[in-house]
C-alpha cells in the first residue's frame, strides 16, 4: 500500500537525517509541554527566508493536536492527505506562475481554516517554499487559535494604518512558516479589505519572493462580502466544502460568486469516503 | 474532465450506497425493525376468520315449461339478486344478529347498522354459470345454474350456524316470492276477466235495445221487407182487380135496374103471389125448424127472417097476428111442461126456448097494421140487393186496399232507414266483437296463471335445492400467515431501504466527492477524513452510553408499565407460546 511505503519512505529519510533540521525545530516546541500554562514568550527574531523580523511565538504540539493541525505530525494518516494536497496545489500553482492562494467555504464552520492552517504547515515543510498566511477574516480570525496565539496586532490594525507590517507578523514556531493573523472583531471590514493599503500589501506580498506562496484564509463566501472584496487581490481559490453540512445551494452561489476566478480545485471535508481511494489516483 | 462511468453518473455507486446505509443506519434500523415487527405482529396475531359455504342447486322445472309456463319470468341470477337484497335487510341480519349472539363486545357500543353493515360484508354471493345451448331463447350464453353463499366469521361453528340460517332465509324467500308473484298475476287476470265480462253485458244490453228500437230497418230483416213489400204489392193488385171486378158487375146491374120498375104491377103480383106463397110457407117452415136448433142472432136464421119478410112484404101477406099468438102461447105451455120433466141443458129444452124466442121475436116485429103496401118487384129488389152487396163488397175491397197501401209504405220507410241503422249497428256489432275477443283473451290467460299458480304451490317449477349444505370449516381463509410474514420481511426492508432513500434524496448538503464533481466539474483535490481528537472520540462514548442506557430504561420501563397495567408479562408470554404452538399446529 503506497500508505506505507511512504511511511517506510520518511523513517528511513528521518533515520539519513533528512529531518534532523525539523525534528529541532520540533524539540522546542516540546518543551513548553512542561509548562503548558505558561504564556509563551515572543521574540523579534529575524526570519532569515522572507527577511522579515517577526514574532516568534511556538505554538504547542499538543494544541496544535486539539486544534487538528495533523499536518505537523506525520504518523497520522490524514497529514500524508494534506501532503498530497499540497502537492497538487503546488503543481497547478507553478504551471500558471501563481503566488498567492485564498481558501474559502459557503459558510462558517466548513473547515476552511483549518484546511488553510493544515495547508500552510504542510506546505512549509517543503523545502523549497516559504509560507505566509494571512487570516483575513476580519471579524472572527481564528487562524491564531490553531496555533494557540493571542496576537497583539493584526491585520486589521495594519490595514487601519495604526502599525507595521512587520508587528503584526508573527512566526508559530514552525520552520518556514509565517503568520499574519488577525486580532478582535474589525468594523467596516468588506471597505478595509477593498483599501488601498490592502490592495498594495496584496500585490506586494505577492511579488516579492519568488519561492514565497501566500495563503489567505478568506470569510465565508456567503456570509458576507469581505470575502467577495478580496477576491481581485488573490490569483487562486481553494474551495473547501464539508459533507454533510455544506449545502449544495450554498455551493452553487459560491460557484457563482467565484465565476471569473480561478478555482484551482475543491477540498472535500469530513469526507466519508475518503483517503484510500484518493492516494490512487 | 475525466471520463464517468454509468456507476458515477447515475449515482448507483455500490460504495456510496453503503456510505449512505452507513450514515442513516440508525432510521434504517428502526424502520426496519418496525415494520418487521408489525407485519410479523399481525401475521402471528391476527384473528383467523373462518368461512362455511354452501352450494344452492337451480333446478329445472319438474313439469316443461311448453306445457306448463311459469307465471314467473325473468333470469335466474337477477331473481337471485333480488332474494339476496329481500334476504340482507337490516331487520333480517339484526335479527341474525341478535339470534346468534354476534358480535358480542361491541353490541353496546356501536350502532345496530355498523353491526349489521359488517355481517353483511362477511356475506358472501356467487353464482356458478356454466355455457348453454339453444334450449331456451337465450341462446349460446352462460345461464345461472348454482350459486353459492357464505359467511365469514371468527368462530367456525358460529360461521357455519350464520350460512345454515342464511341458505334458510334463501329458500324461503324464494318460495314465497315466486308463490306471491304467481297469486297475483292470477287475481290481476281474474280481475280483468270479470271487468270486460260487465263490459260485454253492458254491451249486449246496447245491442238489444238498439235492435228493439230499430226492428224492421235491421239489416237481417231488409230481405223479409222487401219480400213482404213484393208480396203486399201483389195483394193490392189483387184487390184492385177484384175492385175492378165487382164495378162492372154493378155497371151491369145498374144497367139491368134501370129497366125496371121497383114495384109489380097488379096483375103481376098476383101471378107471383101463389108462387111467393108457397116459398113462404116453405120458408116459415124452414125458419121454425132453424129457430130449434140456432140461436136467434144466427146468421142463417137472420137471413131467413129477412127472405120471409121480403116475401111477406111482396105477396102483401101479413102474417096472422093471431095464429103467431096461438103458436107462441102453444110453444110456451111445451116449454114449461119439457122444463119440469127435464133439466135446462136438455136439447129439448133448448129447442123450445129457442123456438119461442124466434115466434115472440117475430110477433114483436109485426107491424100493427096491416095495411098491404105496394107489391115490390122480386126481380127489382134482387138486383137491388145484389147491387147493395155488390156496394158493400166494394167498400170492404177499398178497406182493405187502403190498409195494404198503408202496409206497403211502411215497408218502404223501414226499407229507407235501412242504410243508417245498419251503420250504427254494424259498428256496435264490431265493438261487441272486439270485446269478445279482448274476453276470451283474458280467460285464457287466466287458466294460464292458474296452472302457473298451481304449479308454484307444488313446487313443481324451477326451485332452489341445497345441492351442499354449510361446511364447518376446520381451515381458516384468512388471515395467510406465511405470506403475510413473508410480505412483512420484504417491506421491512423496503421501509428501510426507502427510509435510507428518502434520507438521502432530501438531504440538501453535500455527500461525496462524486456530488463535488456534478457540481464543479472536476473531483475534489482532496477528501480529508473527519479529523478525531480525542476529546471527539470521548464525546462519541459518552453518546454511546446515553444511548444504551436510556435504551434500557426504556425497555425496562415499559416492561414494568405492560405488566402492571396491560398483562402480567408471564401470562403474556403463555399466551404468544400459545399462539406459536396453534400455528405450527395449523400450518402442519
Amino acid at each position: 500500500m503506497p500508505m506505507e511505503q511512504l511511511e517506510k519512505a520518511i523513517a528511513r529519510a528521518r533515520q539519513n537525517g533528512a529531518f534532523r533540521r525539523i525534528q529541532k525545530t520540533e524539540a522546542p516546541e516540546k518543551e513548553p509541554v512542561t509548562n503548558e500554562h505558561a504564556e509563551p514568550v515572543s521574540e523579534l527574531r529575524t526570519n532569515r527566508a522572507s527577511g522579515l523580523k517577526t514574532n516568534v511565538t511556538p505554538a504547542r504540539l499538543s494544541h496544535l493536536k486539539k486544534m487538528r493541525v495533523v499536518a505537523a505530525e506525520d504518523e497520522r494518516p490524514e497529514a500524508d492527505i494534506y501532503r498530497v494536497l499540497r502537492t497538487r496545489l503546488l503543481h497547478k500553482l507553478t504551471r500558471q506562475g501563481f503566488h498567492s492562494l485564498a481558501v474559502s467555504s459557503p459558510a462558517r464552520g466548513d473547515g476552511k481554516t483549518m484546511t488553510a492552517v493544515n495547508l500552510a504547515v504542510s506546505l512549509s515543510r517543503e523545502l523549497s517554499h516559504t509560507v505566509l498566511l494571512v487570516d483575513a477574516d476580519l471579524r472572527r480570525p481564528s487562524v491564531h487559535q490553531h496555533f494557540g496565539i493571542k496576537p497583539k496586532l493584526g491585520l486589521g490594525d495594519y490595514l487601519l494604518s495604526k502599525t507595521e507590517l512587520t508587528s503584526c507578523l508573527v512566526n508559530p514556531g514552525i520552520e518556514r512558516l509565517v503568520l499574519l493573523p488577525g486580532r478582535g472583531r474589525v468594523g467596516s471590514s468588506s471597505e478595509l479589505l477593498k483599501s488601498d493599503r490592502m490592495t498594495s500589501l496584496a500585490s506586494e506580498l505577492r511579488e516579492r519572493y519568488a519561492d514565497r506562496i501566500v495563503i489567505y484564509d478568506l470569510p465565508p463566501m456567503l456570509a458576507s462580502d469581505d470575502a467577495i472584496g478580496l477576491l481581485p487581490q488573490v490569483e487562486s481559490v481553494l474551495l473547501v466544502v464539508r459533507e454533510g453540512k455544506t449545502r449544495r445551494s450554498e455551493i452553487q452561489r459560491s460557484l457563482e460568486l467565484l465565476k471569473e476566478k480561478n478555482i484551482l480545485g475543491t477540498v472535500l471535508n469530513e469526507g466519508e469516503n475518503t483517503t484510500v481511494d484518493y492516494l490512487y489516483y | 474532465m475525466a471520463e464517468l462511468g454509468p456507476s458515477e453518473t447515475w449515482g448507483l455507486n455500490l460504495r456510496e450506497a453503503l456510505a449512505a446505509l452507513g450514515r442513516r443506519k440508525w432510521p434504517c434500523f428502526v424502520a426496519t425493525l418496525l415494520t418487521l415487527g408489525i407485519g410479523l405482529g399481525l401475521a402471528l396475531f391476527l384473528p383467523p376468520v373462518y368461512r362455511s359455504e354452501a352450494t344452492i342447486l337451480i333446478e329445472e322445472p319438474d313439469v316443461p315449461p311448453d306445457l306448463v309456463t311459469s307465471t314467473v319470468a325473468g333470469y335466474a341470477d337477477e331473481r337471485l339478486q333480488v332474494i339476496t337484497q329481500r334476504v340482507m335487510t337490516s331487520i333480517r341480519l339484526s335479527d341474525v344478529i341478535e339470534r346468534f349472539g354476534l358480535y358480542p363486545e361491541e353490541r353496546d357500543t356501536k350502532p345496530m347498522g355498523v353491526l349489521v353493515d359488517r355481517l353483511r360484508s362477511a356475506f358472501a354471493f356467487n353464482m356458478i354459470n356454466a355455457e348453454v345451448g339453444d334450449r331456451r331463447e337465450r341462446g349460446g350464453i352462460s345461464a345461472a345454474i348454482a350459486f353459492a353463499i357464505s359467511f365469514d366469521h371468527s368462530d367456525p361453528l358460529v360461521a357455519q350456524q350464520v350460512a345454515n340460517e342464511l341458505v334458510t332465509l334463501y329458500l324461503a324467500e324464494n318460495l314465497r316470492a315466486r308463490r306471491e308473484q304467481a297469486a297475483q298475476t292470477t287475481q290481476f287476470l281474474t280481475g280483468e276477466e270479470s271487468r270486460l265480462q260487465e263490459r260485454l253485458t253492458g254491451l249486449e244490453r246496447q245491442l238489444a235495445a238498439f235492435k228493439q228500437e230499430h226492428t224492421g230497418s235491421l239489416p237481417e230483416q231488409m230481405v223479409g221487407n222487401l219480400q213482404a213489400t213484393t208480396r203486399t204489392e201483389q195483394s193490392l193488385l189483387d184487390v184492385r182487380r177484384q175492385i175492378r171486378g165487382i164495378q162492372e158487375r154493378k155497371v151491369y146491374l145498374q144497367s139491368q135496374i134501370a129497366q125496371l120498375s121497383p114495384n109489380l104491377s097488379p096483375v103481376d103480383a098476383q101471378l107471383t103471389g101463389t108462387e111467393s106463397e108457397r116459398r113462404l110457407a116453405l120458408l116459415k117452415a124452414d125458419f121454425a125448424r132453424l129457430s130449434g136448433v140456432y140461436a136467434p142472432a144466427h146468421p142463417d136464421l137472420r137471413r131467413l127472417v129477412r127472405e120471409i119478410e121480403g116475401l111477406e112484404r111482396e105477396a102483401g101477406v101479413t102474417p096472422d097476428r093471431r095464429v103467431l099468438e096461438q103458436e107462441t102461447e102453444t110453444t110456451r105451455a111445451e116449454l114449461a111442461e119439457v122444463s119440469e120433466r127435464l133439466a135446462a141443458g136438455h136439447p129439448e129444452v133448448v129447442r123450445l126456448t129457442a123456438q119461442l124466442a124466434g115466434l115472440e121475436q117475430t110477433l114483436a116485429e109485426i107491424p100493427v097494421s096491416n095495411t098491404p103496401g105496394p107489391t115490390a118487384n122480386p126481380a127489382y129488389v134482387q138486383i137491388a140487393t145484389q147491387l147493395s152487396a155488390a156496394e158493400i163488397e166494394i167498400t170492404a175491397l177499398r178497406q182493405q186496399e187502403s190498409t195494404l197501401q198503408a202496409k206497403i209504405r211502411n215497408l218502404e220507410e223501414l226499407v229507407l232507414r235501412g242504410p243508417e241503422v245498419e251503420r250504427t249497428y254494424l259498428d256496435l256489432q264490431r265493438n261487441y266483437q272486439n270485446v269478445v275477443a279482448s274476453y276470451q283473451d283474458v280467460v285464457a290467460k287466466r287458466r294460464a296463471a292458474e296452472l302457473g299458480e298451481a304449479l308454484e304451490s307444488e313446487s313443481k317449477s324451477e326451485t332452489l335445492s341445497l345441492l351442499e349444505p354449510p361446511t364447518l370449516p376446520d381451515v381458516p381463509i384468512k388471515p395467510p400467515r406465511l405470506i403475510l410474514a413473508i410480505a412483512s420481511i420484504c417491506l421491512s426492508l423496503a421501509a428501510g431501504a426507502s427510509i435510507v432513500w428518502l434520507l438521502e434524496a432530501l438531504d440538501p448538503t453535500i455527500r461525496g466527492a462524486r456530488q463535488v464533481f456534478q457540481m464543479v466539474g472536476e473531483m475534489p483535490l482532496v477528501t480529508i477524513p473527519a479529523i478525531q481528537t480525542r476529546a471527539d472520540i470521548w464525546r462519541g462514548r459518552t453518546r454511546a452510553a446515553a444511548w444504551l442506557i436510556s435504551g434500557c430504561l426504556l425497555l425496562t420501563g415499559s416492561a414494568v408499565w405492560v405488566q402492571k397495567y396491560v398483562t402480567p408479562l408471564d401470562v403474556m408470554w403463555a399466551a404468544i407460546q400459545q399462539r406459536m404452538v396453534t400455528l405450527i399446529n395449523s400450518s402442519s
